[in-house]
């Protein structure tokens, strides 16, 4: 009996330590991070800034290696993330709403985001509504009285920059036009100083110094709460959902992703976000994060998805 | 500002900074004469190095690849009718046949110091107007970007050699191919076919690297021999007639350099528009326009100069507005984003003694890689006496890794294979590749740009005619047609002929 005992024991005990070793063995190589964007603009620094600290804290010394993949507006990288085995190995980021939005429009696109093995989100940047400090305009009630459609500039036709000028534009009741084409957000921000629209949507990284040489100035605020203590909010127009408009990066893995990659990634991440290097770096260079949990950002993938399928017939 | 300019300089001259800088500008000339390779390649395989660098010798590594990589561009479009990048496309046209006359040497002295000069003058506009390029940003605007893609357009007519019709077929055949892809305008696909790859247009590096670089090869492998024809003994010590010749030459060097410095300020248009519109400015001022293309060493002065020039000129919307001339500058964005630095107006304000320390690490490269050229020139001519049996294998191979290295992308490798076949019919039937060139770069700019005016003026046309900048523009575009014509009527009425 007794040695029927240590018998079951030391199976039980070759039993846990094969599986703690077989917790341990992901990841026995390095990761690639796909970045479906070009090296240096700001979605890529965002992913470079996380990757070495999220490798911190992943077991065995492996690399997590960013692999730029530009393409079609992004739909290239997110096919290869999507499209890659599902044993962890291959991760990458996605930009809420831009890669969303082909599906939405009802474009025939390689990938499915709502099967998407959601890690984390990395941030988030809220619009600000600003127009040309020249131009008089002060209030969202200016706008509506400009007897006129109102212009908005943005990126492409499709991007996240319309899509929210469009969106905003409606759940504020104005009448608009967007001047759409500029080959970024720096040079449609700019097309607003310049005069050649009306008002435009930016991050707040991306105007910061035009409102010191008061070249724009904040209209409204989108912000759920606002940088801006005299900008008009959400809240205070009484529409709320206006804050539920952004542009997010989040990092995310194909498919029904192998669940003990899933759990050492998830974790990795949380506890990169989480880091004091992190913050600190963050802080230095002006990219601040807006960390999700895999859940959270799962549940704001659903709740992103809904506000623009609700809005799919103005864009 | 003196004493940020002095910081600048005392920083540059230590051993550190000055090695950092040999680096930058090797590994610029390098990458510069690799065709497909270039400064955005280089940058971009470099952000991940720089990462643990301090800002200031990142700095100084990045001028010196930005310093290097025009002038490295220059030399295989001399020695190999193959532009290392897209700017030096306009280098082939003279630098070229000189090549094939045994006069490598002095195109390549000729381009060294044109680049040379060119860089230090770019440098020089840009610090003259620092303190004014936010009104000269502001002022240019879609309608404006209309009419410099239109002017840029109009130097088809006279870089088709005497060929206008066969010239205005291959502008016509590059208009349709920038209008490939998605229209960020509108939010549709077009001419795609359905290939993921054509979403994002035709590229213009790999259709360079097909259009000349293969293409060259295949039709020198139907001939063989070698590039030089010239007689084989001929001395390669002409590299100084070249240096003297563009001393000979300052009003063309200025001018050149005026308009790469000009044309690189003004975001989204590019070095591409700045050599061409240099090199039909020189071509149509000139005495014995029909000289060129057949070896008129002005032509490369006139191409180098605004070449190096342009990059002066495009650090003033990169850093004061965060708005990338070019995609070379979209990448060194990046660079600057990651050791924290904001560009925008405060930029130059914050942190002007960085700002000052890569205008010195720009200028001293364009220096030192014109002065490398020069040293290494007699052996770089080599490469036009070594026979085409060993020369089209190598030059293909490399061309074509080139193309993939750009994004990691077997399509662009396809994409270089078949304008490599695209671009060798052309030069079996005769038809200009330049003028294809110019319109793929300018197409989609002159398209987006219209829209985007019409856009703002509620569908009015008079926009384009209301506005100084977009008249004067006008009225240059004008000239230029009007200039050649004009030129064979007063010949003809004075019957002098010149011997025709």
């Amino acid at each position: 009996m007794r040695r029927l005992t240590t018998k079951a024991l030391g199976a039980f005990g070759i039993m846990l330590l094969s599986m703690t070793v077989a917790s341990a063995q992901f990841p026995e190589d390095d990761i690639d991070v796909i970045i479906p964007y070009a090296a240096g603009g700001g979605f890529d620094s965002y992913v470079r800034g996380v990757l070495p600290i999220m490798q911190k804290y992943l077991p065995n010394d492996v690399n997590l290696i960013p692999r730029n993949m530009p393409g079609a507006g992004g739909r290239k990288g997110a096919t290869a993330i999507y499209r890659a085995r599902p044993d962890g190995y291959t991760i990458g980021a996605f930009n809420l709403p831009g890669l969303m939005l082909p599906e939405i429009l009802g474009e025939r696109v390689a990938y499915d985001l709502t099967k998407v093995t959601w890690l984390g989100r990395l941030s988030e940047d809220q619009y600000l509504l600003v127009a040309s400090g020249s131009s008089g305009i002060t209030s969202i009630e200016h706008l509506r009285a400009l007897g006129r459609p109102v212009k908005f500039t943005a990126t492409g036709a499709g991007s996240s920059a319309h899509a929210a000028s469009v969106i905003a534009a409606r759940m504020l009741g104005l009448d608009a036009s967007v001047i759409t084409g500029y080959q970024g957000s720096q040079a449609y921000i700019l097309a607003v100083v310049r005069g050649d629209g009306d008002v435009a949507l930016g991050a707040s990284n991306s105007i910061g110094s035009y409102l010191d040489t008061g070249d724009l100035r904040v209209i409204a605020s989108l912000e759920r709460e606002s940088s801006f203590p005299d900008a008009q909010t959400p809240a205070e127009l009484g529409l709320p959902d206006l804050s539920r408009l952004s542009l997010q990066r989040m990092l995310g893995a194909p498919p029904n992703l192998d669940a003990e990659a899933r759990a050492v990634l998830v974790d990795a991440l949380a506890q990169a976000l989480a880091d004091d290097d992190l913050k600190s770096w963050s802080e230095s260079v002006g990219l601040p994060y807006a960390p999700l949990s895999a859940e959270a950002a799962r549940e704001n993938f659903a709740n992103q998805r809904a506000l623009y399928e609700e809005f799919k017939d103005f864009l | 500002m003196t004493d940020a300019l002095i910081q600048a300089v005392a920083y540059l001259f230590t051993l550190q900074s000055l090695s950092y800088l040999a680096l930058g500008t090797g590994i610029g000339l390098l990458f510069g004469a690799v065709p497909g390779l270039g400064g955005t390649t280089a940058l971009a395989l470099l952000i991940p190095l720089t990462f643990g660098m301090d800002p200031d010798a990142a700095i100084v590594l990045v001028g010196g690849i930005m310093g290097g990589v025009p002038f490295g561009g220059s030399l295989s479009a001399i020695l190999l009718n193959t532009p290392g990048a897209a700017p030096n496309a306009a280098t082939c046209f003279d630098g070229y046949p000189l090549a094939r006359q045994g006069k490598a040497g002095a195109a390549i002295g000729a381009a060294a110091t044109a680049s040379a000069l060119g860089g230090l003058i770019g440098v020089a506009f840009m610090l003259a107007v620092i303190p004014i390029a936010k009104a000269i940003v502001l002022l240019f605007g879609p309608p404006e970007f209309f009419m410099l893609a239109v002017l840029g357009l109009s130097a088809i007519a006279v870089s088709t050699g005497g060929k206008l019709l066969r010239g205005l077929i291959s502008g016509g055949f590059g208009l349709m191919l920038a209008f490939v892809g998605f229209d960020e305008v509108g939010g549709g696909l077009r001419y795609t076919a359905g290939v993921e790859y054509l979403w994002d247009g035709v590229q213009l590096v790999p259709a360079l690297i097909g259009l000349f670089a293969i293409a060259e090869m295949i039709q020198l492998s139907t001939v063989g021999g070698r590039v030089a024809i010239g007689s084989s003994t001929e001395r390669l010590s002409h590299v100084f007639d070249g240096v003297k010749h563009v001393f000979g030459n300052l009003s063309t060097l200025l001018r050149g350099s005026a308009i790469g410095a000009f044309v690189g300020a003004v975001p989204g248009i590019g070095g591409t528009v700045a050599s061409f519109l240099s090199y039909s400015t020189a071509r149509q001022l000139s005495k014995d326009p029909e000289s060129f293309g057949q070896g008129n060493i002005q032509g490369v002065i006139a191409s180098e100069a605004a070449n190096n020039a342009k990059d002066g000129g495009s650090l003033i919307p990169t850093l004061a507005f965060g708005i990338p001339g070019s995609a070379e500058m979209a990448v060194f964005l990046g660079v600057l984003v990651l050791h924290g630095l904001e560009p925008g107006p405060r930029l130059l304000l914050d942190h002007e003694d960085l700002i000052y320390g890569l205008i010195m690490a720009l200028s001293l490269a364009c220096v030192m890689a014109s002065v490398a050229g020069l040293l290494l020139a007699r052996y770089l001519v080599l490469i036009t006496r070594t026979d085409v049996r060993y020369l089209a294998p190598i030059v293909t191979s490399v061309a074509l890794i080139g193309a993939y290295a750009l994004q990691s992308n077997f399509g662009d490798v396809i994409a270089a294979a078949m304008f490599g076949v695209i671009g060798y019919l052309m030069v079996r039937y005769d038809y200009p590749r330049i003028t294809l060139v110019i319109a793929l770069v300018l197409g989609s700019i002159a398209e987006r740009s219209y829209h985007q005016s019409l856009m703002m003026s509620d569908g009015s046309y008079t926009i384009f005619f209301t506005r100084p900048v977009a008249d004067t523009l006008l009225a240059l575009i004008i000239v230029s047609l009007a200039l050649p014509a004009l030129k064979l009527v007063t010949r003809k009425l004075t019957g002098s002929g010149h011997g025709h």
